[in-house]
């Protein structure tokens, strides 16, 4: 079969195909240039026919197409031109002028009179702005992360300045507090039992060692929110925080088995607390159990004392500030380090049934294998 | 079958060649340089290719294939491994792998960009051998799939899996080293009389 027969053999077909078709022979000139390439070119068939390719769309000159379209014609391959790696091989602008992104395929046919390469253009507009699109939103997202991190960076180290300035601050507070204690201690001893002024200055000491207790309190948690959450071993947590509370005769009765939450640094201060008002008001208490349990949605873990448990009245103000015999500050900053990462904690033991403390812990914020 | 020392050289010469050519027009492309290493040629034949994933490993790959008929008929193919396919798209279009290292997302706009890049591997490849031996051969149109090797033989047909050439190169695109592939499968027949053309350039 003859360039010409094959041309006019395929020519209906050509046109009702939905791909943009070209025929060229060995010296690129065009022989077929079917309706959909003339919908997008806007240059007839009657235009096109019998005009030399490159002359028509110098580009194609370019060795990148040069090279290839020849190996083509020479006998290699067929060769495939991306839309990534390459501008649109016949530039065919949308209406609304944006470019018409091609998959463009060149293939060798052997005709009695000659060689033809046939140049199929597939429009992958549509695929490849959806992928445009989807970039721009991905590398809007990374924009925003990027802005994230630079606030958290700043927060950061705003965090650590403040800790620096309140750091300074407590220090000369605490100073003057001992000098405030030193010379009421002196003015205590001075005064003669049972006088006004002897009950006035006790009034005084006891303020002022209160002030002192809240002040170096707050410098246990200075740090709080101030590192980055990550996951923690229950286990070797309330070990450690146990081994600091010297714990006498108690003994710390721990579930076997992997059990890591995500949570900030400060973790161990809350098993600390809980461990510390256990032997502090747990009156007599001789054993603290940690058992875990994980639900479809949320995990729990228990941590139980066999003392005397919290009275009634003050459970439901438990969690609160100033609530409690001591600091009153414990249970509280406890919540707070456990709510950095979502974590809660109730109080669910019964009068004379011992402390009964649940955290409750979301489900993605527990590991229960061990990762490396 | 076996190739002696000088075939196997031969044939890598041949494919040296094509891949030179390849590294050329993907430079040009690119405007990276791109530099591919002399590829190691082995042949894997026979019974053995069911062996072949102890050679090229399990795992998945990128990969463009191309048929091809005529004084020898089989299939060629070229393959990456997929995070090798991912660097390789990454230095080409610029979209940076995700936290897992991969570019699943727009996969499909990167398997045309890597079906691209294995066709002009594959084309510097074929033209090569074919131009050097004086043949012309018909082609089918290049496909892209990711699979594992075994399965992309299978797929070959079970009369051109007799003989699997397998010539290993590396690219290296921006300091970045890109392993890739090119299969040739062929029956028995089809080896024997590219085998025969090449000692006939020998002589």
């Amino acid at each position: 079969m003859s360039i010409s027969e094959f041309v006019r053999s395929i020519m209906l077909f050509a046109d009702l195909c939905p791909v943009g078709i070209c025929i060229i022979d060995e010296k690129k000139k065009i022989h077929l240039w079917n309706r959909m390439l003339a919908r997008w070119s806007g240059r007839s068939g009657e235009e096109m026919n019998g005009e030399h390719l490159d002359r028509i769309y110098p580009h194609l000159n370019a060795p990148s197409y040069r090279h290839r379209i020849e190996q083509v014609l020479d006998g290699g391959p067929p060769a495939i031109f991306s839309s990534q790696l390459h501008a649109p091989f016949f530039p065919c602008p949308l209406p609304d002028g944006r470019v018409r992104l091609q998959h463009t395929s060149v293939i060798r046919q052997d005709k009695s009179d000659g060689v033809l390469a046939i140049i199929i253009i597939e429009d992958i507009t549509e695929l490849g702005y959806e992928i445009e699109r989807a970039r721009s939103m991905r590398d809007q997202a990374l924009e925003e992360v990027e802005e994230r991190r630079k606030v958290e960076k700043a927060l950061l180290f705003t965090n650590r300045k403040l800790n620096l300035l309140s750091g300074i601050t407590r220090h000369d507070i605490l100073n003057e507090v001992t000098v405030l204690l030193g010379n009421a201690t002196f003015l205590e001893e001075m005064l003669p039992a049972g006088t006004d002024e002897k009950k006035y200055i006790n009034t005084i000491i006891r303020s002022t060692k209160r002030i002192q207790n809240q002040i170096s309190f707050t410098s246990d948690y200075e740090g709080l929110g101030g590192e980055e959450p990550g996951w923690f071993e229950i286990r070797d947590v309330a070990r450690k925080a146990f081994s600091l509370i010297r714990p006498g005769n108690i003994t710390l009765d721990i579930q076997e088995g992997c059990f890591q939450i995500f949570a900030d640094p400060m973790l161990e201060k809350v098993f600390f607390n809980l461990f510390e008002n256990a032997m502090r008001h747990g009156g007599g208490v001789t054993t603290i159990t940690i058992r875990y349990d994980t639900g479809p949605d949320e995990s729990m873990i228990s941590v139980a004392d066999d003392g005397v448990g919290i009275p009634a009245s003050l459970r439901n103000t438990l969690f609160e500030k100033g609530v409690g015999n001591n600091t009153g500050l414990g249970l509280f900053l406890s919540r707070e380090i456990l709510l950095i990462t979502g974590i809660s904690i109730e109080e669910a033991g019964g009068e004379g049934e011992g402390a009964r403390f649940l955290i409750h812990v979301p489900n993605e914020m527990v590991r229960r294998e061990k990762r490396l | 079958m076996n190739l002696n020392k000088n075939e196997l050289d031969a044939l890598r010469e041949l494919v040296n060649i094509g891949v030179g050519k390849a590294a050329g027009i993907l430079s040009e492309m690119t405007g990276s340089k791109i530099d591919l290493s002399i590829p190691v040629i082995h042949l894997i034949s026979g019974d053995q290719y069911q062996e072949i994933e102890a050679v090229l490993g399990g795992e998945r790959y990128s990969a463009v294939r191309l048929g091809f008929e005529g004084a020898f008929t089989g299939t060629a193919f070229s393959i990456f491994p997929a995070k090798s396919a991912d660097i390789l798209i990454a230095a080409i279009t610029g979209d940076e792998p995700d936290h897992c290292g991969s570019l699943t997302h727009f996969h499909s706009i990167h398997a045309e960009t890597l079906m691209e890049v294995g066709n002009i591997l594959i084309n510097g490849v074929m033209g090569s051998i074919t131009n050097i031996l004086g043949t012309r051969l018909i082609y089918t149109l290049p496909s892209y799939s990711e699979q594992a090797v075994a399965r992309l033989i299978e797929e070959a047909g079970s009369d051109q899996r007799e003989n699997v050439i397998v010539a290993q190169t590396r690219m290296f695109i921006q300091n970045l080293n890109i392993e890739g592939k090119i299969l040739l499968i062929m029956g028995g027949e089809s080896l024997d009389i590219l085998i025969k053309k090449i000692q006939e350039i020998q002589d």
